[in-house]
């Protein structure tokens, strides 16, 4: 059943992936598509830059030398953080070499030429810089005690100081709207055992509440579009440059209770919707705040090496739990199947009115390869995880014949990875008749002519290569 | 010498003392006061502000919790009834933890003068009620406060050193030096009290070490020469200058001083275009064709009549403007043989005026090395030694010492000046002069926005502060450190520039190069100081600023404090407004109180003179839409009337100088002149006792050099203002806003729909409110800043 079934699903399964991936675009191209009028609208769309209510941090962490200790001072602490100032003094040594040349010829050109185009002087430096910094980079690795130096920025949402002096009613309210970070003689400070200061606890304490806030917001305004919760960027510079290596993460908010109708229909199933995580009695409870714990979220990661050219892609769902060594963590245990995305469908058949079945998704695993971007493969799903049930339409909620198979899985991940392919295939053909076409109106040939032309064209080069 | 608590205890009572005779004020509290945070405390002070040790600062906490479970809670604890500030506990464990008793002494003991200093602050402030029970309070508090500081310092050094490494250490020391000491105590109840007191939105640190100044005599003068006929006059010099001068060194000018009669004829001659005599050149009239006193002709005039010193740190200083200025000073020494000139001139940061800029510097430093003996120096202060104006993530990225690295290499000198700022957001952007500072008669201070070159300077619009009296040292000496660390890095890098100022003038210390303006003879014997200074007016200035080491950052809070006072009406005039903690503290002050109006005039988003500059003040639209959201809130962009713009597109195509007629104030007014009192000021001369007779309260003005935006706020740049509190000061201010704010030729108001976003934008689905809030985002998000909480 579930086989005939997938290539009908797939088109929206590579949607899904897709607007997970690009969250933030995604939203404006839904929202093109479905205008709201006056401030709900743009209450909604604000949302994926920056709610009006929610405020934003930027925190960055510096890999710690491990010779440091409790007995040595700031300025010893500092001192002894020679891996980074020997990377540091690289930086500046090249930056040295290539700033008065970027400045020379961009800056001064302003006064001379009077155009300049920016991007591209700035292109062209930026790269100058990285290539000589590489080399530079690649030298250390002969140096003794040279060790990887990793950096992660994390952006997440921040709840108002301010508004959590006036919940606490603290000692001295009213104090944030004054630098804090200058010398005050006064201030609240945390009265519990557990100060958590570790970079995982500060922002894990900061954007807790922050993130929850984010969510109910969204809900209130109805979102029916992804929305960046937060993002996390690792990087670990290596003195084997090769090995330096990234880490992205981005914590999207899942949109509630939209729906998508499906045209085709298969002899077994005919899918109906895309259903997201909507709670039974969500119009009652519209202001209700999420817990975070509850709450839905699809979890983007990216990761790779300088030296690599696939970038794996992992997506999973499930409410946030923790934020730890790897990024925003998905909430431990058995993930409730009102977190995740599914597909909604009802068999076709005699009984295709009083069952349904839905397929909610727990993990899409994709591997991204420039290298294969060539013969369409750029993109393949490489894990699946689905959770399938199927319930009477009377009881919505009520399920029975739940399984989650891996060979269930691996047909869907293998139909998906098709319709990947057909799609990247259909684009190419797609790009291939445009520029034909237009070649042939602008010049007046045949199209057939034209597409002779062209493959004699590129066998020329490819002769000449 | 008095000790600080003897000199609080003389402070109140010595102005009531000397009323009957000759009115004067003691000046030696507010500045031994400040002197000891840029002596005693100026490590502790320097570390509490470096972004890099505070990093390693919560690195070392870290490890202290692995090692000592619970570290942070039994430190908080036994801490905390003492030291109710998470920056001075850190830094105290840290100390003395780490055996550097020396310096957990004086993190605690700065702490303690910042207590009581902030009870004076509070005892002092014009804008509290005097029949406040809390002020009173305050007032009875402030010498034991001080007394008590003072005794806790002296066990604290002897404590500290004696009682080890050890993490019960750091409470013995307290309970000896703070739980013995009563007055200890009572300062924290009290200052723990008077914040947590209903409806207190004041300021949790010290606005100003140097408190109150009553006694001023000021006069805002708000003139500028930014008429067609200026604009007309000044740019065939100012393209002289660039295009004759913009490339010339200090030794091909030094070449044409053969001799001191030759180094005023020989460079700016008649013959190029400019004037006979200094005071020939047009920008400086005393007065303008309405009677009213000019900026320029104002400070020219004092200048004229110097007799010790003059003092100038200005961020602009060039074109024809700055070369009259130049030659002015330099007859000045020539015909007083007492004169001494002290100029600092930020030479990173010339941003698109380097032409101009370039050839007045080099004439001086020129005149100042070919004649040491003439007793006029110019060097370029350290601005390096601030924190960055960028968001902390900038110190990730490249720390001082690295960029110090790069800058200190010769062979980046051309970098330097084509970058045309300093590469980490550093400078020095006060505005500020001093003549005769260390007169009792005749000293006289300008604190404004006025810059002195012709393309940005002398066609703007700018105010200035004229002030005399006892506030007069008090702000010449807060540029005694930026003088000795400028002198100190010249003689690094021209010893014989200042070697010959030595030699020639017969002094044996850069100390004692400054003891003319050195107003706590610090060179010599302090005790000698004379501190009481003549009271000369009713005007009381308090001063913020960011210093030379970044350790004093008050403009920001002095702002917030401020308007948190207000009751009737907020005037904002700036050029730019986009701090996100100012314009909090402003929306919850808006939503406070109801009845409050403010008004906004801002310089405009885009470039009048050159089309393609739409949005050459864009950040300053960052919040306009929220705070319009209030309702309470009138906002208008500043236009360039059209005769003017007539003429700087006439002689832009002449001579190819852009002149910028930039809004350039910096001002905010609290309680002045209220918009239904506008219509009063049209008699302005005539009205000024009707108006000062609705002033109940007294109003206060900031005037001064600090712009409300973020990168201004954060320190990196040296900013200094003052807040007046006077009548005719704030009158002439508002009367001036409110003629500029209700003509149509002069200003336009703020609307969304009007910000004409290049199609590309729009094309892309991005509106004006949506490219508000990317522009706001993107400032809270690097910053580290919250914002927007309130508004719905």
């Amino acid at each position: 059943m579930a086989n005939r079934a997938l290539l009908n699903i797939n088109r929206t399964f590579l949607a899904f992936l897709l607007s997970f991936a690009i969250a933030p675009s995604f939203a404006k191209a839904q929202a093109d598509e479905a205008p709201r009028t006056g401030a709900d609208f743009y209450k909604c769309m604000s949302m994926n830059i920056g709610s009006e209510n929610t405020n934003w941090s930027m925190f960055i962490s510096k890999s710690v030398p491990e010779e440091i200790n409790a007995q040595m001072t700031v300025d010893e602490i500092l001192e002894s953080m020679t891996v980074q100032k020997e990377i540091e003094k690289i930086v500046v040594d090249v930056a040295q070499q290539n700033i008065a040349r970027f400045v020379g010829t961009s800056f001064s050109s302003i006064r001379v030429k009077k155009e300049y185009n920016f991007v591209t002087e700035f292109t062209h430096s930026v790269r100058l810089f990285t290539r000589h910094l590489k080399m530079r980079l690649s030298q250390i690795k002969r140096k003794n005690g040279a060790k990887p130096i990793s950096f992660q920025i994390v952006f997440s949402p921040k709840v108002s100081e301010t508004l959590l002096d006036r919940r606490n009613d603290g000692e001295v309210p009213r104090l944030s709207i004054y630098p804090t970070d200058r010398f005050v003689i006064m201030q609240q400070m945390p009265d519990s055992d557990a100060v958590p200061i570790s970079f995982e606890n500060r922002i894990q304490r900061t954007s807790t509440e922050g993130i929850n806030l984010l969510a109910s917001k969204s809900l209130a305004c109805g979102s029916s579009n992804p929305y960046l919760v937060a993002a996390m960027i690792g990087l670990t510079i290596s003195p084997e440059t090769e090995s330096s290596s990234f880490k992205a993460q981005l914590v999207v908010g899942m949109p509630m209770g939209i729906t998508m109708p499906f045209i085709q229909e298969n002899d077994q199933i005919r899918f109906t919707s895309v259903v997201m995580p909507k709670k039974v009695n969500d119009q009652a409870d519209i202001n209700k705040i999420y817990d975070i714990s509850e709450f839905p979220m699809a979890f983007v990661n990216l990761s790779g090496t300088l030296a690599a050219p696939q970038v794996p892609l992992l997506v999973r769902f499930g409410g946030i739990g923790t934020f730890g060594q790897n990024g925003f963590e998905r909430t431990s245990g058995e993930i409730l199947r009102s977190q995740v995305p599914r597909l909604r469908g009802t068999p076709v058949g005699k009984i295709k009115n009083m069952l349904s079945v839905d397929f909610s998704i727990y993990n899409i695993a994709a591997m991204i390869d420039y290298a294969k971007y060539a013969t369409n493969d750029a993109l393949e799903i490489k894990e699946l995880n689905l959770y399938i049930s199927a319930g009477v339409n009377a009881l919505a909620e009520v399920k029975f014949g739940m399984f989650n198979k891996k060979e269930i899985d691996d047909q869907f991940k293998s139909e998906i990875n098709k319709t990947i392919k057909t799609m990247i295939e259909q684009q190419t053909k797609d790009l291939k008749e445009k520029v034909v076409n237009k070649i042939a109106e602008d010049t007046q040939i045949k199209n057939s002519e034209v597409e002779e032309l062209l493959k004699s064209i590129f066998l020329a080069i490819k002769e000449k290569k | 010498m008095k000790t600080l608590s003897a000199i609080a205890i003389t402070i109140l009572f010595s102005i009531g003392a000397f009323a009957q005779t000759v009115p004067t004020y003691d000046i030696s509290m507010p500045l031994l006061l400040r002197e000891k945070f840029y002596t005693s405390f100026i490590e502790t002070q320097k570390n509490f502000n470096s972004i890099e040790k505070n990093e390693a600062l919560k690195m070392w906490k870290e490890l202290q919790n692995k090692q000592t479970p619970k570290f942070n809670y039994f430190l908080n604890k036994k801490l905390k009834p003492y030291i109710k500030s998470q920056l001075i506990i850190d830094w105290y464990a840290h100390y003395q933890m780490t055996g550097q008793t020396q310096k957990s002494a004086e993190v605690l003991s700065s702490y303690f003068y910042s207590l009581a200093a902030f009870l004076w602050e509070y005892s002092e402030n014009p804008r509290i009620s005097e029949a406040s029970r809390e002020k009173t309070a305050a007032q009875s508090a402030v010498a034991l406060a001080f007394q008590s500081a003072q005794q806790a310092e002296t066990c604290l050094y002897r404590k500290t050193a004696a009682a080890g490494k050890s993490f019960e250490a750091l409470s013995t020391i307290l309970n000896e030096c703070a739980q013995a000491n009563a007055g200890i105590i009572q300062m924290l109840q009290l200052a723990s009290q008077l914040m947590n007191t209903r409806g207190y939105s004041g300021p949790n640190q010290v606005l100003s070490l140097t408190g109150f100044t009553p006694g001023n005599k000021v006069e805002q003068i708000t003139q500028n020469n930014y008429e067609a006929e200026f604009i007309h006059y000044m740019a065939p010099m100012t393209s002289t200058v660039q295009k004759l001068y913009g490339n010339m060194k200090v030794s091909d000018f030094k070449a044409r001083m053969v001799t001191r009669a030759a180094a005023l004829t020989s460079s700016f001659t008649v013959e190029e275009g400019f004037p006979l005599k200094p005071s020939d050149h047009l920008n400086w009239i005393l007065t303008k064709k309405d009677g009213q006193k000019n900026i320029y002709g104002s400070i020219f005039k004092s200048i004229e009549n110097a007799q010790q010193t003059v003092f100038i740190d200005v961020f602009f200083l060039g074109g024809s403007v700055g070369a009259s200025l130049a030659k002015h000073l330099i007859e000045q020494v020539q015909k007083k043989p007492n004169l001494w000139v002290y100029i600092i001139n930020d030479r990173f940061n010339p941003l698109a005026y380097e032409l101009e800029m370039a050839p007045v510097y080099n004439y001086l430093r020129a005149y100042s090395e070919k004649f040491p003996e003439d007793r006029l120096m110019i060097m370029t202060p350290r601005i390096d030694l601030k924190r960055t104006a960028f968001p902390p993530i900038a110190e990730a990225i490249i720390n001082d010492q690295s960029l110090k690295y790069i800058l200190s290499d010769r062979s980046q000198e051309d970098l330097k000046l084509q970058l045309g700022f300093y590469p980490k957001g550093k400078s020095d952007h006060s505005k500020v002069m001093v003549i005769d500072g260390k007169n009792k008669i005749g000293g006289t201070a300008y604190v404004g926005s006025k810059n002195f070159t012709d393309s940005s300077g002398a066609v703007a619009y700018d105010e200035v502060t004229k002030i005399e009296g006892p506030a007069v040292p008090i702000i010449l000496d807060s540029y005694y450190y930026d003088l000795l660390e400028a002198l100190k890095e010249a003689s690094r890098l021209a010893p014989e520039y200042v070697s010959d100022l030595l030699k020639k003038n017969a002094k044996a210390s850069i100390a004692q190069l400054l003891a003319p303006i050195d107003i706590l003879n610090r060179y010599a014997d302090r005790s000698t100081v004379d501190f009481k200074w003549p009271m000369l007016g009713h005007a009381t200035i308090s001063i913020g600023e960011n210093n030379v080491y970044g350790t004093i950052r008050t403009a920001l809070p002095q702002d917030i404090a401020l308007i948190n006072t207000a009751e009737k009406q907020i005037i904002i005039s700036d050029q730019y407004l986009y701090d996100p903690l100012f314009l909090r503290a402003l929306i919850e002050k808006i939503q406070k109180n109801q009845n409050l109006k403010v008004y906004i005039m801002l310089a405009a988003m885009e470039d009048q003179l050159d089309s393609a500059k739409k949005f050459a003040h864009i950040p300053n639209i960052s919040y306009i839409d929220t705070l319009k959201a209030t309702g309470q809130v009138k906002a208008k962009w500043k236009k360039i009337p059209e005769v003017e713009l007539v003429a700087l597109k006439e002689v832009s195509q002449k001579y190819g100088v852009k002149l910028a007629h930039d809004y350039h104030l910096k001002s905010i007014s609290v309680d002045g002149v209220t918009a239904d009192q506008a219509g009063l000021c049209r008699q302005r001369f005539q009205s000024t006792k009707e108006l000062i007779n609705t002033m109940i309260k007294i109003p206060a003005l900031v005037s001064g050099s600090a712009n409300k935006d973020v990168l201004t706020m954060t320190g990196g740049f040296r900013e200094f203002q003052v807040v007046v509190y006077d009548r005719e000061a704030t009158i002439a201010h508002d009367c001036l806003f409110w003629e500029r704010f209700n003509d149509a030729d002069q200003s336009k108001e703020i609307r969304n729909e009007t910000m004409n976003l290049p199609t590309e934008l729009i094309k892309a689905g991005i509106d004006e409110k949506m490219f508000n809030q990317i522009i706001r985002n993107a400032i809270n998000i690097s910053y580290g800043t919250i914002t927007g909480y309130f508004v719905d």
